[in-house]
């Protein structure tokens, strides 16, 4: 499943390539975020530093990208 | 701050619970949220069932409950109890404090140490600091401290953030001297810059009850509260909470030489689930080593959680066996702590019920 698939689950009315920031926006709240992580741990089978729990790690899609190399998940 | 203290044990612990369980399935429709998008949360956090007072119940409801029942199963007399410390943040009154009002409830002697302390989630660790330091006093013997609130009462049921993982519950936990005790080591550090990620804005002299602060507001998320209900920045809270605590207990046990590996248990305040998963990664400790059940099961009770993790989990272990612990609690203040010991064999660590008393105030 994509990081796009994962999103639309979470908020399926948004469409989440054409943000910017999606907490600036209104796309995701801060409980999202929390689902998301637990979605995405899942999906590509990686651990989520705490640490890096913070909205600027998930503001974007290039950003979950970013973040999700550094955890070690396979493009 | 490190803190030790020698010659100190706990001897006994009780949980009391409201009956009166909620389901978060019954209530979703309060959140201004998709269901799809509320129950990814309850797999998430662990949102499922609570224990919530109903009516007018009282921290002091609940402890005198607890205290009546130690009294008549002979684990307790009114005599042995030489200081009786109160943790809470929802007294029955602004004065007299609760501590006194348990006092006069339960007809204890003059010569009780009485004392209320306003803390949250870390306040079984912090009120067991203020137990053993009475204990340095040749004059008290056993100290009781009650671990106790009723918050859901000042939570908004329209607030997603908070409501669904608010529970209520007392603890009583049993404090004496015991000369063959192993030193207990401890750590507290308070960051008052940052107490207003978790406040309860209305109520005080500083902003005393009024129409006005009973007045919803919706914030940017959805959720609706008023100032006299408690509100928390949920981000703030989840960043201080991975930034501090770790550190915190990864020194504690560097500077007692201890190995994560020999501690039996790590029984930490219950925020929720998630929280607590990531603070077990963090710390390399394994899951079952650190259980996370208590919200699913009873709810966030903030200084009660500690209580109720040990007795839900451990209570017929701790009842035989010997088993070193380390406590750590985390929340309003801010404040964090976390609390080196070896827990057990202990005469009592049961939980009982608090009946219902028939009305819903939700």
């Amino acid at each position: 499943m994509s990081v796009l698939d994962l999103l639309a689950a979470i908020r399926p009315e948004f469409d989440f390539r054409a943000s910017d920031d999606f907490f600036a926006e209104g796309l995701l709240d801060s409980l999202d975020l929390i689902t998301l992580v637990a979605d995405l741990e899942k999906a590509y089978g990686v651990r989520i530093d705490g640490m890096a729990i913070v909205p600027e790690n998930f503001r974007n899609l290039e950003a979950i990208d970013r973040l999700l190399g550094e955890a070690g998940a396979r493009p | 701050m490190n803190l030790r203290f020698a010659g100190k044990r706990i001897s006994g612990l009780l949980t009391i619970l409201p009956a009166h369980e909620r389901l978060f399935v019954d209530e979703m429709a309060n959140y201004n949220f998709s269901p799809a998008r509320s129950l990814k949360l309850k797999e998430v956090m662990g949102y499922d069932r609570r224990r919530l007072v109903d009516g007018p119940v009282c921290v002091s409801d609940l402890a005198v409950a607890g205290f009546e029942h130690l009294f008549a199963k002979g684990q307790l007399a009114p005599s042995d109890i030489g200081a009786l410390v109160v943790v809470t943040q929802s007294p029955d009154y602004l004065m007299p404090g609760t501590a006194s009002v348990i006092h006069g409830r339960l007809g204890l002697g003059h010569d009780v140490f009485c004392v209320d302390i306003n803390q949250g989630c870390a306040g079984f660790v912090v009120g067991l600091m203020q137990a053993f330091m009475l204990l340095d006093q040749p004059a008290i013997a056993k100290v009781a401290l009650v671990n106790g609130d009723v918050l859901s009462r000042k939570v908004s049921p329209r607030d997603r953030n908070s409501y669904p993982l608010i529970g209520d519950g007392a603890a009583i936990t049993i404090v004496e001297r015991d000369a063959s005790a192993a030193t207990i080591h401890a750590s507290l550090k308070m960051d008052g810059s940052r107490g207003g990620a978790l406040t309860i804005p209305a109520g005080g002299m500083r902003q005393p009850c009024s129409a006005e602060t009973a007045e919803l507001h919706e914030d940017a998320e959805g959720n609706a509260r008023a100032a006299d209900h408690l509100v928390m920045d949920g981000s703030a809270v989840f960043n201080f909470v991975m930034t501090e605590v770790p550190a915190l207990v990864e020194g504690l046990l560097r500077d007692t030489g201890t190995p994560a590996d020999a501690v039996g248990a790590f029984l930490f305040h219950q925020p929720n689930r998630f929280m607590l998963q990531k603070l077990a990664e963090k710390l390399g400790v394994p899951y079952d080593k650190m259980p996370s059940n208590v919200v699913e099961r009873f709810g966030n009770s903030s200084g009660v959680t500690i209580p109720v993790a040990t007795a839900s989990n451990f209570a017929e272990r701790l009842r035989h066996e010997r088993l070193r612990v380390c406590f750590a609690g985390f929340g309003v203040g801010l404040t964090w702590s976390a609390l080196l010991m070896e827990l057990g064999p202990l005469e009592f660590c049961e939980m009982i019920d608090f009946p219902s008393q028939g009305a819903d105030h939700g």
